[in-house]
């Protein structure tokens, strides 16, 4: 596992990996010692396939609710030195 | 690297988007010196790429649950993290793109960490906004830029300006009222294109954006006209990009006033 993840960290990172051709695709994944069909996936660049090899399911990500009038920081706009929350009574 | 005993520290950071890409040296650290992470990522893999920097990594993910109230989570992620930094530990809050973008807990585990007297900080990541200006090629700087939560858009009267940008977070939500679902379906996005139909001609472009959280991915780039927008696909990671709809409205007196400032001072 941590040669995949190694892996994608270096594609993240590296200039030419990042938006490289399929043959440097290629040769990166060769080069790292994963399995073969992760290697396949990535490659083929599935996420899907992947997360399913990595047991991975989708997570949740949403980080808000819709505030309104009734929120508690609806009124707060951040002043010198001010606290959120503090602003209010 | 020695790190200073611990006496209850928070710090939210950001880890970007894409994995590997993202990351600044500064929130690397701040995971490293921690003595326990929590984690709200986007992707399972970025979560263990998460695990990879710090052998106490926590998920928030199970405080989400289809059918329980969004902001219950998000006062439980606070109540996780505040509980630690209580107990004296260095706490580190990793959070996906730009902890303070978009995000409930972060700013407020950092009010109340604050208020009890810890030290408290945010440090800015890469969002999904500042993606979507390198990806689609917008400046906000040209036309201007608004953005808004897609439900709170819906339920408030706001007064958008269609000669400017306008952004669209959580489209693929829109409309949720509840608060406890995760995605809303066309007759909600009927909804919300009235309201838009209210500023926009219904042929006009859009764009469906995600940016990539892999970096074996693409980025999605789809126009479509307005009116196709409840039928669009659209998932939790998505934003929607409206582009200018109209020419900006020349202001004749603001504009001969300074005119007039600039004949009257000398020149240097
Ligand atoms: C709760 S907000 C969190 C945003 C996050 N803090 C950031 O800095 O990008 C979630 C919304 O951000 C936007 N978003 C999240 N991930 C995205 C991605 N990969 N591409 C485009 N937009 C994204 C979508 O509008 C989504 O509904």
């Amino acid at each position: 596992m941590s040669h995949i993840v190694e892996l994608l960290e270096k594609l993240g990172s590296d200039a030419t990996l990042r938006h490289g051709s399929a043959e440097e695709l290629a040769q990166a994944v060769a080069k790292a010692q994963i399995d073969a069909a992760v290697g396949a996936a990535i490659i083929a660049r599935s996420t899907t396939t992947l997360h399913t090899l990595l047991r991975q399911e989708p997570l949740f990500h949403v980080q808000m609710a819709p505030l309104g009038e009734e929120s508690e920081n609806y009124d707060f706009i951040p002043k010198e030195g001010a606290v959120p929350g503090r602003e209010l009574k | 690297m020695s790190t200073p005993p611990s006496t209850g520290s928070l710090a939210c950071v950001g880890i970007g988007i894409t994995l590997g890409s993202h990351i600044s040296p500064l929130a690397r650290s701040y995971i490293e010196q921690a003595d326990v992470v929590f984690a709200g990522v986007a992707d399972g893999v970025v979560e263990l790429w998460l695990q990879r920097m710090h052998p106490d990594v926590r998920s928030l993910q199970p405080l989400y649950a289809h059918g329980k109230e969004r902001g219950q989570t998000y006062r439980e992620m606070v109540d996780v993290m505040l509980a630690e930094v209580r107990a004296g530990k260095r706490v580190c809050g990793v959070f996906y793109g730009h902890p303070g973008v978009f995000a409930q807990a972060p700013h407020k585990a950092i009010e109340q960490a604050r208020l009890e007297g810890f030290p408290a900080r945010m440090e800015p990541g890469i969002s999904s906004e500042d993606c979507l200006y390198a990806d689609v090629g917008i400046d906000p700087g040209t036309r201007g830029c608004q953005h808004y939560e897609a439900t709170q858009f819906m339920m408030y009267r706001r007064n958008i300006d269609p000669s400017a940008w306008l952004i669209l977070w959580q489209i693929g939500l829109a409309g949720d009222l509840t608060t406890r679902r995760f995605a809303t379906g066309s007759a909600y996005r009927e909804v919300l294109l009235d309201v838009l139909a209210r500023d926009y001609p219904l042929d006009h472009e859009v764009i469906v954006y995600r940016a990539a959280a892999l970096p074996i991915e693409s980025p999605r780039i789809e126009r479509m006209p307005l009116s196709q927008l409840p039928q669009a696909d659209l998932t939790m990671s998505d934003t929607l990009a409206i582009p200018p709809a109209r020419r900006m409205e020349i202001d004749q007196e603001v504009r001969a006033r300074l005119a007039q400032l600039d004949e009257s001072l000398p020149t240097v």
